[in-house]
């Protein structure tokens, strides 16, 4: 096992994510399974009470886990430098079997467990505690997808071996191979631009139509066609190379940690835009997700549209 | 939605003056653990960056034959062969030997070479520029002039050779400009004298270096020497580096996995600590319910107070590290991971910081803090307020 | 718009309060009166939200906050009463103006607007002078301002008053109750618990509820 600071650190904020995750799925099984809101019992109350403990460990473990996940996209790129090889993060993830589907937990979970508390604090505004037993049950998906990632991630540096030599993200992301990756980016820019560009107009649609579900939609596929369209056509205008895919090395210093603002926006837009499809929100509050949703994701667009504009302006010709 | 409410802020540092003693404790002991921690991260950085600067120093590749897996002299000739090598751009061999110093218990590092040879490290070069070194003299580091001089060794230096005789060598220079790694033990001397004193043949070198006109053939040229020599060890830069970076990982994990029982434990203290209230803080925070605070804004005050305890502590804890290190040289955690024999000599740590240390540190030490206090501030604030009254 | 009904609070074996009905309007000063351990506390605790009925509804305003999980319940406590307890509860080591500002700062206002509030009510109650001073340097009678303005900070319709003359002298008895007066002419309802007879024939109290072994009786 490769043994860094930085892992041993994840690892021991792992134990402590457990330990208290653990504690608070005893407590929403309780919940889910015994609550009763016009029992005036002891038992209820007592129930009140642990669900208030709940959703506090929930935030903590919420609010931890942002920069908990920046920490961790730097320390795949720290380990890069011990795998031959890899020279991004992206040769890292590629190195075991584990660390694609550890990636994607980890995005799915920072949307459930965002969602969680966007439920919570929806259901703290009604006296009658409308979200109770969903929020709980929510949870209760949200505790096994969390153990997973816990469980892939110390398997993943766990297996780790220096002396294997990996891939580095010029071979994972080549639209030469084989690979089913490779297919879908070999999709033809007119094509893929479109899917983009017409994903947004969708959004903007939804938003003047004042429906929820096809907003939330929307924003679903704009989640898959950005980051398809940013590994497959707008990272290559970022790195001005036309064979450089990888979504990973937008994230160095070399290129200004562009990643980071690009990812955040992206993140923040389709959060918003997504829960929307699954609570009912009031009227003034709906909207203002909306144009929050679609100021972010306007952004990520804008910023992410600038780089083959600027290059197309100072050189004629596209890649 | 303001994110954070001033006047809780306020409320949770005037709670914690109040109750100042009572949290005395912890806030030292974490202190001194990220102290700690914080200090052998500076000096493992410290090092490895200037042992990365010694090897960029380094050659190219480096070759060195090895019998039965120990180190073994190798024919001065075979640099010819090695020039022939498709890539290769020149070839510096040299004598390269420990030779133990009896009066002051240090390892002497022997570097014997030729004043006409091309030295693939431009310090080396101005060296020999400087300096005619000839059969009978050596150049030594100022460090160690003043180590020899201190064993009564003023021009002059005795060693001993296998054969039992004394030869001596006047000291002819003093050289600097070398990283304190490089430098500290280092005696130069001809390559005649070198083999005199280690005890080799008139043709034996130890170490080929080789430069290579480009760089990125370096580890297809080291490959094709592994498979054509495997009777010696190659080593390329890249080697070098990553295996100082190895070691020291490997210190400095041992440490990181002791700072992660220490902060374990520190949770369980910390979670101990934040059960026992006193009954005049109970009745403080029931009065609190009895007013209108909701469990919630309870739970936010005890983290808030956490936040503000855990965060001092860190911050005093990395400028307590800063001074220890960089100003008073980090007495004993600096000798763990430099050999004893280079303590003496080494100069001063230089100033290198790598904030994602101080952001792991920071990791280890906050979250964890309000983690232990979550389960004890949750319980003081589902306390009855109706016993207040009572 | 104060109702208990069937109002019954057990502690474990002990009762007390046993099947209490009553009504308070809005705008009335109410006495309970009654000897320590009457039940008459219990009475407003329920009222504040404090503690729950073992039986029966509590309804304010047409809400029966018997019901509020404690969350909500803390929020109408902040919002819609005014406790001053019979030792004051206040927190000795701060300040005067710390202790007042207390109910208000979970609410996170704008400065302005908390420092307005808090100005009110030390003028009303005259104890801006000793603002910055520690509370357990004040007299009973001070301490017992500071009490007052920190229930009335936040503008609350319901005042509830625990045996609030108990560590008084007469002078100072006959003071709050000009103040409590003067709350009631403010339009809010009040409701004291106590046994000091100075309440028992006052012209501004609205109605007198007597409070004996958990039930409501008579008044002799």
């Amino acid at each position: 096992m490769l043994l860094t600071p930085e892992i041993i650190t994840i690892e021991i904020l792992d134990i402590i994510f457990v330990v208290f995750a653990t504690i608070t799925f005893i407590i929403a099984l309780n919940v889910v399974f015994f609550w009763d809101k016009n029992a005036y019992t002891q038992k209820q109350y007592k129930l009140q009470l642990q669900s208030y403990l709940g959703a506090t460990i929930i935030k903590f473990i919420f609010y931890l886990k942002i920069p908990l996940f920046l920490f961790f996209i730097y320390t795949l790129d720290s380990i890069a430098s011990f795998l031959p090889g890899a020279m991004c993060g992206a040769g890292v993830v590629n190195a075991t079997e584990y660390g694609t589907p550890l990636l994607f937990l980890k995005l799915l979970n920072i949307y459930l467990f965002g969602y969680w508390i966007v439920l919570h604090k929806e259901d703290m505004q009604s006296k009658a505690q409308k979200y109770i037993r969903l929020k709980f049950i929510v949870y209760l998906v949200a505790y096994f997808l969390l153990l997973s990632e816990i469980y892939l991630e110390f398997e993943m540096f766990s297996s780790l071996d220096i002396s294997e030599v990996v891939d580095c993200c010029g071979a994972i992301f080549s639209t030469t191979d084989h690979s089913y990756l490779a297919e879908l980016l070999s999709i033809k820019t007119p094509i893929m631009l479109g899917f983009f560009y017409g994903t947004f107009l969708l959004m903007f649609i939804a938003f003047f139509l004042r429906n929820r579900y096809l907003f939330s939609l929307g924003n679903l596929f704009f989640i898959i066609i950005s980051l398809l369209s940013l590994i497959a056509f707008f990272g290559t205008y970022i790195y001005e190379l036309p064979t450089h895919h990888c979504p990973f090395c937008i994230l160095q210093k070399e290129y200004y940690y562009i990643g980071y603002v690009l990812y955040t926006f992206l993140y923040l837009g389709t959060f918003y835009g997504f829960i929307i499809g699954f609570i009912e929100f009031e009227d003034l509050k709906e909207k203002n997700f909306m144009k929050i949703s679609l100021t972010c994701n306007t952004i990520y667009l804008f910023i992410v549209s600038y780089f083959p504009i600027v290059y197309y302006v100072k050189n004629g010709v596209w890649l | 939605m303001k994110f954070i409410n001033f006047y809780l802020f306020e409320y949770a540092i005037e709670y914690l003056l109040r109750y100042k003693w009572k949290n005395i404790f912890i806030f030292v002991l974490l202190s001194m653990i990220v102290a700690f921690m914080a200090s052998v991260f500076f000096v493992a950085d410290a090092i490895k960056y200037e042992l990365n600067l010694g090897v960029d120093g380094m050659a190219d590749i480096t070759l060195q034959k090895k019998v039965a897996g120990m180190y073994a002299p190798s024919d001065e000739n075979f640099s010819d062969t090695l020039l022939e090598i498709h890539g290769v751009e020149g070839v510096e061999s040299r004598v390269w030997g420990y030779y133990y110093f009896e009066p002051k218990n240090i390892q002497l590092i022997l570097v014997g070479l030729d004043s006409f040879e091309q030295h693939y490290n431009d310090r080396f070069e101005k060296l020999t520029n400087k300096f005619d070194i000839d059969d009978t003299s050596i150049i030594i580091s100022k460090s160690l002039k003043q180590l020899f001089a201190d064993a009564y060794y003023e021009k002059s230096v005795h060693f001993i050779q296998p054969n039992g005789k004394l030869k001596n060598m006047d000291i002819a220079g003093v050289f600097d400009g070398f990283t304190p790694l490089e430098a500290v033990n280092t005696v130069v001397m001809s390559k005649k004298s070198a083999r005199e004193i280690l005890g080799l043949n008139s043709n034996a070198v130890t170490t080929f270096f080789l430069s290579v006109a480009n760089a990125k053939e370096v580890s297809n040229i080291a490959s094709h020497l592994r498979i054509e020599y495997p009777n010696f060890s190659v080593l390329t830069q890249e080697d070098i580096r990553n295996k100082y970076a190895s070691v020291l990982n490997y210190k400095s994990g041992i440490f990181v996995v002791f700072m992660g029982v220490a902060f374990l434990t520190f949770f369980m203290i910390v979670y101990d600590k934040a059960s026992g209230l006193s009954s005049e803080e109970k009745k403080e925070i029931g009065i609190l319910k009895a007013i209108g605070w909701t469990i919630d804004d309870v739970i936010r005050a005890k983290i808030y107070e956490g936040t503000i305890v855990a965060l001092s502590a860190y911050l005093v804890g990395i400028v307590t590290a800063l001074l220890y290190v960089f100003v008073f040289q980090a007495p004993f955690i600096g000798s763990i991971f430099i050999e004893d024999s280079f303590i003496e000599k080494w100069t001063s740590f230089a100033f290198v910081i790598d904030y994602m240390v101080l952001f792991l540190l920071f990791l280890l030490s906050v979250p964890i803090y309000i983690a232990a206090t979550l389960i004890p501030s949750w319980r003081v604030a589902t306390q009855d307020a109706d016993e207040v009254m009572r | 718009m104060i109702y208990l009904e069937n109002v019954s609070k057990k502690y474990g074996e002990i009762i007390a309060l046993d099947d209490v009905s009553l009504k308070i309007q809005e705008g009335e000063l109410v006495v309970l009166q009654g000897k320590s351990g009457s039940g008459k506390s219990s009475i407003l605790s329920l009222i504040a939200a404090l503690s729950k009925p073992t039986e029966g509804r509590v309804v304010v305003d047409g809400e029966n906050i018997a019901m509020l999980p404690d969350h909500f319940a803390s929020i109408y406590r902040r919002e819609h009463i005014g406790f001053i307890f019979q030792r004051y509860n206040l927190i000795p080591t701060i300040s005067v103006a710390h202790n007042i500002m207390m109910p208000l700062i979970p609410i996170n206002l704008d400065t302005d607007t908390l420092a307005q509030k808090m100005d009110r009510v030390m003028q009303l109650f005259n104890i801006k002078h000793k603002a910055n001073v520690v509370v357990k340097k004040l007299s009973g009678g001070e301490q017992q301002r500071v009490a007052i303005a920190r229930a009335n900070v936040n503008d609350p319709k319901i005042i509830l008053a625990d045996e609030p003359t108990a560590n008084l002298d007469a002078k100072l008895s006959l003071e709050f109750i000009e103040v409590l007066k003067g709350l009631k002419a403010q339009g809010k309802t009040i409701v004291v618990a106590t046994h000091d007879p100075l309440f028992f024939n006052l012209e501004a109290v609205d109605k007198v509820i007597c409070i004996a072994d958990g039930k409501v009786v008579k008044c002799s």
